[in-house]
């Protein structure tokens, strides 16, 4: 049995979660301040960090309030449900070479539909309150999230053509210097020693870059933020479908919309930006024993960054993974909270008319590119 | 005009706007640490082109305020002489004044002034007052000034009058009384050489007198009640009647009354006199209740031409005991009252019946007088005791050995008691405090007294900043 050591794994991701969250609502209220040429949280702790800890820990004090109408079932369910769909999509993230939850062969498309899954928590949630507002809030976050999963798994679908696996930890290597196979940029140029951000996917394949923009105003939908949030358009709705939540179930739901950021921020991150792989790359290749008879000018040139930055073995190069795809995935949810401070909400047809008439066009022309790009690759390079 | 967009161009152009406005808002989080100075108006840089963060984290940070700024008042008391002008001036009536003759001189202020009068009372209800400066332009001897302290927040409304008064109430009588005593027996001295009939009487009047008469200078006179009141002196002169001391609980009221109670008074009384100007009638014991409220109000004119008139005004009514000036005149005056302060009125008719009666000088009567009136009352009684006591102490000065424990409660008011506390916020549980003990009169809890300029912005006052 293997148990123990899974336990341990999803209690270290767990707790992992946890705090990110609270760094997250951190930065969310840091970066909106600054945009706002404000201040932000200052009072607890050196510049308001402990901010956080002094909200949840407030959360946690308070009591789970029970609306009298409400489907007792259903709401005290729908929380758990919105926060286990999320985390359990991270058991298919390679944080490092061969560090990963589950090495699934459909990782992708499992973590796609792990994330739909939370429609159904949000649903359960506003369904089960028994309020109007709530009850509003999921209908709309229903009907936003399935029209741009579509849109979004098309995006994905054209990034797996050009790898040929939904195998997370297969996609990861494909952008690194590890890469199972030659690594050719544009198509023509072989980078397979230099590495660097030239293997990741959205630099070999530019089309994908598109391709990443749609996925992630996607997400950006699938997460309900702005300027996505009319589930929880606060003018119109309160707070929508966690109106009716109070103390620590509504910690949970929190928690569970900054993870679900971080996990779409994590695929993303996976499947066009390369992983755990590290941006820089190697410069002029290095024979062994060379270096001994080189200047300091060649030997600077000569610099593996490539290798330096990813690491022998496996710890180093479990540490630097976690450290490369931690920061890129940082960077998205950071991303999220720019634009979120940054767009005004768009009105439901205005959402819908993104999705249907903008993205998924886009994407199914992508889609094209890539099976074309992906011919003439192969047959250049048989 | 414009074509309208391709689908292409549309998806570019949002795409663009999207990016400009994104580049805008990376900008501000990219200057989110840079901070400057929170700067005063009179920085020269205060409308240059900010960067960063805006917020003033105003506990710990606050802008400068103008050198010349105008906050909370602040009033040296060592170096007021009483002469009223501060608030006479003040539009809004915040100031509240109290004086009383001195024996002599009290010493000098810092630019050389002498100073002549008593300052029991100096009250500036910072709730009233609207900024306007005037009252520091006004002020002879520059000891009123408005300092540089903006966040004086009280929770209780009470809490923004200032008291900057020179003694205790405790210390208020006893002075008060020394000095009248001792005014009375140098009067005495001298009527008993002017007048020839009952010396006694005529001492005793006088110093009656001029005690009510120093209270009503702080009230504005209008030119017609100076006008009055010249007059009646002659005419108390001429009579020599025994004076009596009964307008002084008028001056009192007059503080706390607001003026509009008073020109109703003096328009009732007009009538009884039927001519209120000296020249007219100069014996009349009607215009008593008459002078008394006009001097309360408006004593504008000099200090010494007030006391005359009062002198004056109590001896006619003396002389001539006449039932219809009283009976009439309360009336009248809660009539007034409904305006404003009918209850103070009410008060003061009661305290002026009471004098009426008790006319016949008697050392006693204060107890009673003084539960009635309370705050009000206070001179009336003063005076009475100092007619019927007329023991000529000397000493002006401030020293504290008898602290009357009767006085105390009755004083109540806000005067603060006699420990001159360092500046301490007035705080709510503070003013309770004053108020509770007032019979146990001798060393009642030292009031702290509010003095807003202890508070420096600098330090952390526990008062107001949270």
């Amino acid at each position: 049995m293997e148990l123990a050591p899974n336990i341990l794994l999803v209690s270290l991701s767990l707790g992992f979660v946890a705090l990110y969250a609270l760094g997250a609502v951190y930065a969310e209220r840091k970066v909106s301040a600054f945009i706002q040429d404000r201040l932000g949280p200052m009072e607890v702790g050196p510049r308001g960090l402990l901010q956080t800890v002094a909200d949840i820990l407030k959360l946690l004090l308070k009591e789970n309030i029970n609306p009298t109408a409400a489907d007792k079932k259903l709401f005290a369910l729908a929380p758990i449900v919105i926060f286990a769909s999320v985390f359990a999509g991270l058991a298919v993230i390679p944080v490092g070479p061969g560090i990963l939850g589950a090495a699934l062969n459909v990782g992708l498309l499992y973590a796609m539909a792990i994330v739909s899954i939370d429609v159904i928590g949000l649903l359960m949630a506003g369904w089960g309150s028994n309020n109007k507002y709530a009850f509003l809030g999921a209908i709309r976050a229903v009907s936003q999230i399935i029209s741009y999963e579509i849109p979004a798994a098309i995006a994905l679908l054209a990034a797996i053509m050009m790898y040929g696996s939904l195998n997370m930890s297969t996609i990861s290597l494909a952008q690194g210097l590890s890469a199972p196979t030659q690594v050719y940029f544009l198509g023509f140029a072989d980078v397979t020693q230099l590495g660097g951000m030239l293997s990741w996917g959205v630099i070999r394949y530019p089309h994908l870059l598109v391709a990443w923009l749609i996925y992630f105003i996607a997400t950006l939908a699938e997460c309900n933020r702005a300027p996505f949030d009319l589930p929880e358009a606060e003018s119109e709705l309160v707070s929508g479908f966690h109106v009716e939540y109070s103390g620590f179930r509504f910690a949970v739901i929190f928690l569970a919309e900054y993870a679900n950021m971080f996990l779409v921020g994590l695929i993303g991150a996976v499947v066009f930006w390369g992983g755990w792989a590290t941006p820089l790359p190697n410069l002029m290749a290095l024979a062994p024993g060379q270096a001994a008879s080189m200047s300091v000018g060649q030997l600077f040139t000569h610099l593996q960054f490539g290798h330096l930055t990813t690491g022998t073995g496996v710890a180093a190069m479990a540490i630097w993974g976690a450290f490369w795809i931690l920061t890129k995935a940082f960077f998205t949810v950071f991303l999220m909270m720019w634009i979120r401070w940054t767009l005004p909400r768009v009105r439901v047809d205005q959402l819908l008319k993104l999705s249907w008439k903008v993205l998924t066009p886009i994407a199914f022309a992508l889609l094209a590119i890539s099976a074309v790009w992906k011919l003439l690759e192969v047959s250049a390079h048989l | 005009m414009k074509k309208r967009p391709t689908y292409l161009r549309a998806v570019l152009a949002s795409l663009g706007t999207m990016f400009k406005g994104m580049r805008l808002t990376g900008r501000h989080i990219l200057t989110g640490y840079e901070r400057a100075a929170p700067l005063g108006i009179e920085d020269p840089n205060y409308f240059a082109a900010a960067r960063g963060p805006i917020t003033i984290q105003y506990p710990q940070e606050k802008v400068a305020v103008p050198d010349n700024g105008r906050y909370r008042l602040y009033m040296e008391t060592e170096d007021c002489i009483g002469c009223d002008k501060c608030a006479r001036i003040c539009p809004v009536d915040c100031i509240t004044i109290e004086t009383f003759r001195a024996d002599g001189d009290l010493g000098r202020t810092s630019d050389g002034t002498t100073k002549r009068l008593h300052l029991p009372t100096f009250d500036i209800d910072m709730g009233k007052c609207m900024f306007c400066g005037l009252c520091t332009t006004v002020c002879p001897t520059e000891c009123l000034t408005m300092t540089p302290v903006y966040d004086y927040s009280e929770y209780d409304r009470d809490n923004f009058v200032y008291h900057f008064g020179a003694y205790s109430p405790t210390e208020d009588m006893r002075i008060r009384e020394e000095t009248e005593a001792t005014l009375a027996a140098k009067k005495a001295a001298k009527s008993v050489s002017v007048a020839p009939s009952s010396p006694e009487e005529k001492p005793k009047s006088r110093p009656v007198m001029r005690p009510a008469v120093k209270p009503a200078e702080s009230a504005p006179v209008s030119a017609e009640e100076t006008a009055t009141e010249e007059s009646s002196p002659e005419t108390a002169t001429t009579e020599n009647a025994p004076p009596r001391p009964r307008p002084r609980p008028m001056m009192k009221r007059k503080e706390d009354d607001a003026t509009p109670a008073l020109p109703v008074v003096e328009e009732n009384q007009d009538p009884h006199t039927e001519s209120p100007t000296a020249e007219v009638a100069p014996h009349r014991p009607r215009p008593r209740p008459v002078i008394k409220p006009k001097v309360e109000d408006g004593a504008k004119p000099p200090v010494e031409e007030n006391l005359d008139s009062h002198s004056e005004s109590p001896t006619i009514e003396i002389a001539p005991p006449r039932p219809r000036p009283r009976p009439v005149m309360k009336p009248k005056v809660e009539d007034d009252a409904n305006s404003k302060p009918a209850v103070e009125e009410n008060q003061d008719s009661h305290s002026e019946s009471p004098t009426a009666e008790v006319a016949p000088p008697r050392p006693r009567p204060r107890p009673v007088i003084k539960p009635k009136v309370e705050d009000d009352a206070k001179p009336s009684v003063e005076e009475n005791q100092d007619s019927h006591t007329e023991s000529p102490t000397l000493e002006i000065a401030p020293p504290r050995p008898r602290p009357r424990p009767v006085m105390k409660p009755k004083v109540e008011d806000e005067i603060p008691t006699e420990t001159p506390v360092t500046a301490e916020p007035p705080t709510t549980e503070e003013s309770s405090d004053a108020s509770t003990p007032r019979d146990d009169a001798p060393p009642l809890p030292p009031k702290p007294r509010p003095r807003p300029i202890m508070r420096r912005p600098d330090q952390p006052d526990g008062g107001p900043a949270t």
